[in-house]
């Protein structure tokens, strides 16, 4: 019986000594810079990082230090709206609201179906949604735009969508919505929440952004950087053989607005590159000003620091290399797994 | 180093023919059959039977179940019944190999077992062998190896068993087995079926809303089948089935509830093997057949066969004991992402020696496989059992061990990698056992090289497999067995603790998903007509993919039982809670597990033998 005292005593003192083996210890607010990291596709391991750059220091998860929770989905977006920040999540598909310092404030938890991207007109928040997956034909059924009320987090209405919307981009009240599996952008009046109208693109219109005379320019995954007139609706420049990712492509404007950075993979497909062009350019750049392995985000703060997420081949957390506007190397900082945008403040 | 494994395995060679050579006066033996197919050989490794009360308690429950209370192992599972993989000794899913009946499980398309489609019930003796052991089992086996087998009651008679459960969350479980046995012949055919609403209630953390679980619905139901038949003392015929059919709907993410995917997977696997203890030896001869079949979704569906043939000749002698054979399987494989049928050929060929000198064992064993297409590597291995001492024994092994690519490594479209080689690994291990009757003890430790270790890489566009992580992992297991029997009080406990530390030597981090610490323990008391049986286990933290550190958990389930009847006719009833502590825990990241939950089984067993 002594015997069997002693064993409990063992278990009992492993058990206690091994609950007890790690601390947080809580977030610093100090992060200039937020890393939004997508996650592993399935496991719903989106996180946020932030990085100090003063003192050049990176943390890991401040989303869950923050709220004692992790996001709990793949985060496809976070963007910042008013006061606010607002994350777009699929797998679960949920739309948050949070404080800018990434306190949770509300979510809505259905109602989405693969929601990608958001753009706000006042109140009122435009999530586009991919829709169901099809195993069958590898594409997405039921697709949609959700308008949601942006002071009670409510949907307002989902409005059917016949293509697979991907970016949404909102100015000179309109909302601008890119079709990515066809050939047009369709534009919503924000009033009614009716289409208005349409501008004809090559195939894959994707990224959209404006640059600094008001234009804008939207990156087609089929290889053409397309600039529009939001007024006239017409397109001002076409430019052909662009090299893209083909796929969710990433694209920034410098901060000036005059100079726009995108991502693409090499000929060969084994690396990726950041391509700079200018917003008078006529032709696609050929070189590269930047090349590394897996690169999958993009941002420019306001020195005109790039900022390139590296998924590091899905394998655990990213990395973020740090370039100036010439290729120059600044550093590099570890971030979640598959960095995939920053937010700047 | 090729120089000297072609050296030893000459020298094996030789030993062999010196010994075929005086082997005419040797008195003929029965047939022993025993729960793992190298047993013998296993010298210098820890080989844990689950007890058989334990069998019992977790006769409604999963393989990955079972395993996770009884040992210091890993089940990283994908939801409640939902697929569920291995990480024994911090090694990956696929480097444990599954064994029924002799034949390896594991699925040729991902090299690996789901843990959740092995019903506890279609087993009569479930061992663990812990530790690498190549040139037993061949591939796969580097963390350890499960071994699932039938064990024939040859009581004369009638046997008859009855099981009908109901639980929480609407889970129907109906288990039957009948046993004949009469001279010569031993029948055995069990039944299964359980299905489960499995819409256990979790809470999300960012609102505190509870959710009944959704899309997490499974049932299965299966069948197996025993032949044996005692020709002579020294001919022996065993025929064994097993057919599974599971149908589930994929536990989702917290939070996601429009998922709606399915999955459906079938397995049929046969066997039947004669044995022949005859003057040249004793020789077995095994044919199989397995046929594995998966529906994702109603829409991708992946199917194999193998055709497998053993023929092995061992042969004791007053000091020595040899085992030489040759496996040959051939497998065909269709997936909708293969470009076409594959088919492949593996030979295994095999010598295992192990010399008694009384107070010490020693094995040299030696395996070579060869795969259609490609070369794997020789692999020896060197165990020692020393008995110091009546009650203390010291244990010993060096081995070598590789793991085959998978069917999906190679030929998944886009992405395969016809080039990819097998992953290698090296293991030493030791151990210290006690035996002083009532109490037993052992401590082990070991260390293993992997590397090799094949991993999808993004390299054009989509995922190739590439040899490129090397991991060490290093760790020590405890365990304790204690029996007591006071008047008609039984007391039975044992308890288990381990620590492994698992390393990426790339990133230097420990592996995602491998504790550090584990620790089970079991309780089995029997007084009259009364029994109880408790478990409980710790598991201590782990890392995610990313950042996030899962907390550790402790799990306990308690079962208490009465019987009322004779020994001929026996009524039992059983009432069990599980996861009494109502823990809040995940074994993969954001997938729930279910709270404290209920079940109770009533029982009828007939004994006419």
């Amino acid at each position: 019986m002594k015997l069997i005292k002693h064993l409990f005593i063992l278990f009992t003192v492993l058990l206690l000594s091994f609950s007890c083996e790690s601390d947080n210890n809580g977030p610093s607010f100090s992060n200039n810079v937020l890393i939004i990291n997508e996650g592993n596709f399935l496991s719903a391991e989106g996180s946020i990082s932030g990085y100090n750059s003063n003192t050049k220091t990176s943390e890991q998860g401040l989303y869950e230090s923050v709220n004692g929770f992790a996001p709990a989905t793949t985060i496809q977006a976070l963007v910042k709206h008013n006061e606010n920040l607002i994350l777009i999540g699929n797998n679960p598909d949920k739309v948050e609201l949070l404080s800018t310092s990434l306190e949770f404030k509300a979510s809505i938890l259905s109602g989405f179906t693969t929601p990608y991207s958001f753009a706000a007109v006042g109140n009122k928040g435009y999530v586009t949604n991919w829709g169901t997956f099809n195993a069958a034909t590898y594409g997405y059924d039921n697709s949609s735009i959700v308008v949601i009320d942006l002071v009670n987090f409510t949907i307002l209405k989902t409005i059917p969508w016949d293509n697979q919307p991907q970016h949404v981009l909102a100015s000179n009240n309109k909302i601008f919505v890119s079709n990515v599996n066809s050939n047009s952008i369709s534009i919503l009046d924000p009033e009614t929440d009716e289409i208005s109208g349409s501008i004809d693109t090559p195939f894959g219109p994707d990224k959209m952004e404006l640059d600094k005379n008001g234009k804008m320019w939207v990156i087609c995954t089929s290889g053409a950087l397309l600039k529009i007139d939001i007024n006239s609706n017409a397109i001002e420049a076409t430019i052909d053989n662009v090299s893209t990712l083909g796929f969710n492509e990433k694209m920034v404007m410098s901060s000036a607005k005059d100079k726009i950075y995108y991502l693409s993979y090499t000929a060969d497909f084994t690396g990726t590159l950041v391509f700079e062009m200018d917003i008078n350019a006529t032709t696609a750049p050929t070189e590269p000003i930047i090349s590394g392995t897996a690169f999958y985000g993009l941002g420019i703060n306001d020195q005109n620091i790039l900022f390139i997420g590296d998924h590091n081949n899905y394998q655990g957390n990213g990395t973020v290399f740090m370039y100036d506007l010439s290729g120059n190397s600044l550093g590099e900082f570890e971030s979640g797994i598959v960095p995939n945008g920053f937010i700047f403040r | 180093m090729r120089k000297k494994l072609v050296c030893i395995l000459a020298l094996q060679v030789l030993v062999v023919l010196c010994v075929q050579a005086q082997m005419d006066s040797l008195v003929l033996q029965e047939v022993e059959i025993y729960g793992i197919p190298h047993a013998k050989y296993a010298v210098g490794q820890k080989v844990v039977e689950v007890d058989s009360a334990i069998l019992q308690q977790y006769q409604n429950a999963n393989l990955g179940d079972l395993i996770s209370a009884v040992s210091p192992v890993y089940i990283k599972s994908y939801g409640s019944n939902m697929a569920a993989t291995i990480s024994f000794r911090g090694t990956g899913a696929s480097h444990t190999g599954v064994f029924w009946n002799g034949l390896n499980i594991n699925s040729l398309t991902l090299g690996q077992t789901d843990f959740s489609l092995l019903p506890v019930f279609s087993a009569d003796e479930i061992n663990v062998q812990y530790g690498a052991s190549s040139t037993l089992y061949g591939s796969d086996a580097i963390g350890g190896t499960i071994h699932l087998s039938s064990s024939p009651d040859w009581n004369e008679g009638t046997a008859l068993y009855l099981n009908q459960g109901y639980g929480s969350y609407n889970t129907h479980t109906t288990r039957a087995a009948l046993n004949f046995s009469k001279a010569k012949i031993q029948l055995n055919t069990k039944a299964y079926y359980t299905s489960s609403d499995n819409d256990f209630e979790y809470q999300l953390p960012s609102t505190k809303q509870s959710f009944n679980q959704n899309n997490a619905r499974y049932s299965y139901y299966g069948l197996t089948q025993d032949v044996n038949i005692r020709l002579t003392s020294n001919k022996y015929i065993s025929i064994n089935g097993w057919y599974n059919s599971n149908e589930r709907e994929l536990q989702p993410v917290i939070g996601n509830f429009s998922d709606n995917t399915q999955q459906r997977d079938e397995n049929l696997r046969l066997t039947a093997a004669y044995h022949h203890n005859a003057k040249y030896g004793n020789m077995v001869a095994r044919t199989g057949f397995i046929n594995d079949y998966q529906l994702y979704d109603k829409a991708s569906e992946i199917r194999s066969r193998q055709y497998i043939n053993q023929l092995q000749w061992d042969k004791s002698f007053k000091r020595i004991a040899i085992r030489s054979g040759v496996n040959w399987k051939h497998i065909k494989a269709k997936a909708d992402n293969y470009d076409s049928k594959k088919t492949e050929d593996r030979t295994d060929g095999f010598v295992l020696i192990e010399y008694d000198l009384n107070k010490i064992q020693l094995t040299t064993n030696i395996r070579k496989t060869f795969v259609t297409g490609y070369s794997t590597p020789l692999v020896p291995s060197l165990g020692i059992d020393y008995k110091v001492h009546k009650h203390i024994k010291l244990t010993g092994k060096l081995s070598r061990n590789y793991r085959v690519p998978t069917l999906n490594d190679r030929y998944w479209d886009p992405g395969g990698n016809p080039l990819i080689r097998p992953e290698l690994s090296y293991n030493i291990e030791g151990g210290l056992g006690s035996n002083f009757g009532h109490f037993t003890m052992n401590v082990n430790y070991y260390k293993m090289w992997v590397t090799d270790w094949i991993v999808w890489v993004p390299v054009s566009g989509y995922s190739t497999p590439l040899n490129v992580k090397r991991v060490n992992s290093e760790g020590v297991e405890l365990m304790a067995k204690w029996k007591q029997a006071i008047g008609k009080l039984k007391m039975n406990i044992q308890g288990g603790y381990s620590y492994n530390i698992a390393m990426d030597i790339d990133v230097n981090q420990q592996l995602p998903y491998t504790p550090k610490h584990n620790v089970n323990a079991n309780l089995f008391v029997k007084y009259k007509h009364w029994n109880m049986i408790s478990s409980i286990r710790y598991v201590g933290q782990r890392q995610t993919l990313g950042s996030t550190m899962l907390k550790g958990y402790v799990l306990s389930d308690l079962e208490i039982g009465r019987s009322v009847g004779n020994s001929k006719n026996q009524l039992h009833i059983t009432v069990a809670a599980k996861n009494i502590l109502n823990e809040n825990y995940q074994t993969l990241l954001n997938r729930a597990m279910p709270g404290r939950n209920y079940q109770i089984n009533l029982i009828y067993q007939l004994k006419n033998q």
